[in-house]
């Protein structure tokens, strides 16, 4: 049973360690068909999610929705640095651009669209509009809010 | 001499209030408690070293403080382990510790303990230049007008509000009458839509001296995490009744980024050091 437990771990690990930011729903998408076992309960994978995150393995990231809400994003460790990165990325490119659509970032941070890209690339806005440089509107575009960013 | 380590980021009390090892001086006074219990303040060498190690956050109800891995930390029945033996092996929510929030010196906030102050705030901000301007967390529709307030400059922006903390903050020192005017506006900015101040964790200095802010004026706090396991931000819970000098444990978790090493020495073998609340004791004793 350890040994299940320990290779669940792995795979949470593993599954994250592949893209730059995922939600917790993906995760579990991305772990149950890694291991071809859509039976592994939501306790189950949420008791070792928090072990893995306990470990310094994973982290996480508050970022805000299209209304302001906020949520949070599971960074795996060796991401974070590459994260911080298109965070800086993207900053740039909001100052000097004025708005952003998710699809010009995911290019310039991914160069190919690949599973989840556009979703990781929604997190770095949705951090960005978090902080307050800029804001989401209803189609994921983000703008610059102009008074700050001065 | 006595030998503790402990991360670059981890707080101590100073005659300024907390501050982190990477901008205490390399000999300062820092608060820990006497063999009889009582708070005393002692003076402290602190050596950065070439070590680089991981780092570990302890959170309970009344602190939060990221510690070296190899430190060793009392619980409240007078247990030493050390901060990995906590992470790893320990529960911490089966853990109590006396924590010590604040609240015992005079303090003005000086040079580098503003410079510490700044630095933590910038990690909550939109822009981190000259001034720091940070957006309010809750939406301007749903919270009351901003406080009128000398250190804070609020403004408000269709749905949201911001809040400017001037640069000159950093260029006198912070007096008693200016610090209710700082605390309580920067709690209006943090205060989320569940009602309690949400932090980043990198910035834990501020939930500290906002404890310590609450305990100089009787104001109950609580502070709360995640979960058991993790947590990215530190959540302040102000005003809320049923806190106890004995805290519960609430979080442990490795940071995800190694962290450098410092050394503290000391050489009074019947006084212990302060890090984020809690209790530390020397290395081998």
């Amino acid at each position: 049973m350890s040994a299940g437990i320990g290779a669940l771990g792995e795979a949470i690990s593993a599954c994250a360690k592949l893209h730059l930011s995922l939600t917790k729903a993906v995760l579990r998408k991305l772990v149950r068909a890694r291991r071809s076992d859509s039976q592994i309960e939501d306790r189950l994978f949420s008791a070792l999610l928090g072990s893995v995150l306990r470990r310094g393995e994973l982290d996480v990231m508050v970022c805000a929705s299209k209304n302001d809400r906020r949520f949070r994003v599971i960074l795996h460790a060796s991401q974070i640095d590459r994260f911080k990165q298109a965070l800086t990325t993207a900053e740039t490119m909001l100052r000097t651009e004025r708005a952003i659509e998710v699809p010009r970032l995911e290019k310039v941070i991914f160069g190919k669209r690949s599973y989840n890209t556009w979703s990781s690339t929604s997190h770095v806005l949705g951090r960005i509009s978090y902080l307050g440089l800029g804001r989401l509107d209803a189609d994921g575009r983000c703008h610059l809010v102009d008074k700050i960013a001065c | 001499m006595l030998t503790t380590p402990l991360a670059a980021i981890s707080l101590l009390y100073s005659r300024q209030g907390w501050q982190p090892c990477s901008l205490l001086a390399k000999a300062a006074d820092i608060l820990g408690v006497d063999r009889h219990g009582k708070f005393a303040f002692e003076r402290i060498s602190l050596r950065a070293t070439d070590r680089v190690a991981e780092a570990v956050f302890i959170g309970t109800a009344r602190s939060c403080g990221v510690y070296s891995y190899a430190s060793p930390i009392q619980d409240s029945k007078g247990q030493r382990r050390e901060a990995s033996e906590i992470v790893n092996d320990t529960n911490i929510g089966d853990l109590r510790f006396e924590v010590t929030s604040g609240s015992h010196t005079t303090i003005q906030y000086l040079k580098e303990a503003r410079q510490a102050l700044w630095n933590a705030l910038s990690i909550e901000a939109v822009t981190k230049g000259h001034d720091i301007c940070i957006r309010v967390r809750q939406p301007a529709g749903d919270i009351p007008s901003p406080p009128k307030s000398k250190a804070w400059f609020f403004e408000r922006l269709e749905d949201r509000v911001y809040a400017t903390l001037r640069r000159t903050f950093l260029q006198h020192a912070v007096e008693d009458v200016q610090l209710a005017d700082f605390f309580d506006g920067m709690l209006y900015v943090f205060r989320n839509e569940d009602g309690f101040c949400e932090f980043n964790r990198d910035a834990a200095l501020v939930p500290m001296m906002i404890a310590d802010y609450c305990t100089r004026n009787q104001r109950h706090f609580a502070m709360q995490f995640d979960s058991l396991q993790h947590s990215g931000v530190i959540g302040v819970a102000i005003d809320r009744s049923g806190t106890h000098a004995i805290a519960r444990g609430l979080c442990a978790c490795i940071l995800p980024t190694p962290c450098q090493q410092f050394d503290l020495t000391w050489s009074s073998p019947s006084w212990s050091p302060i890090s984020g609340g809690l209790i530390l004791f020397p290395k081998g004793h």
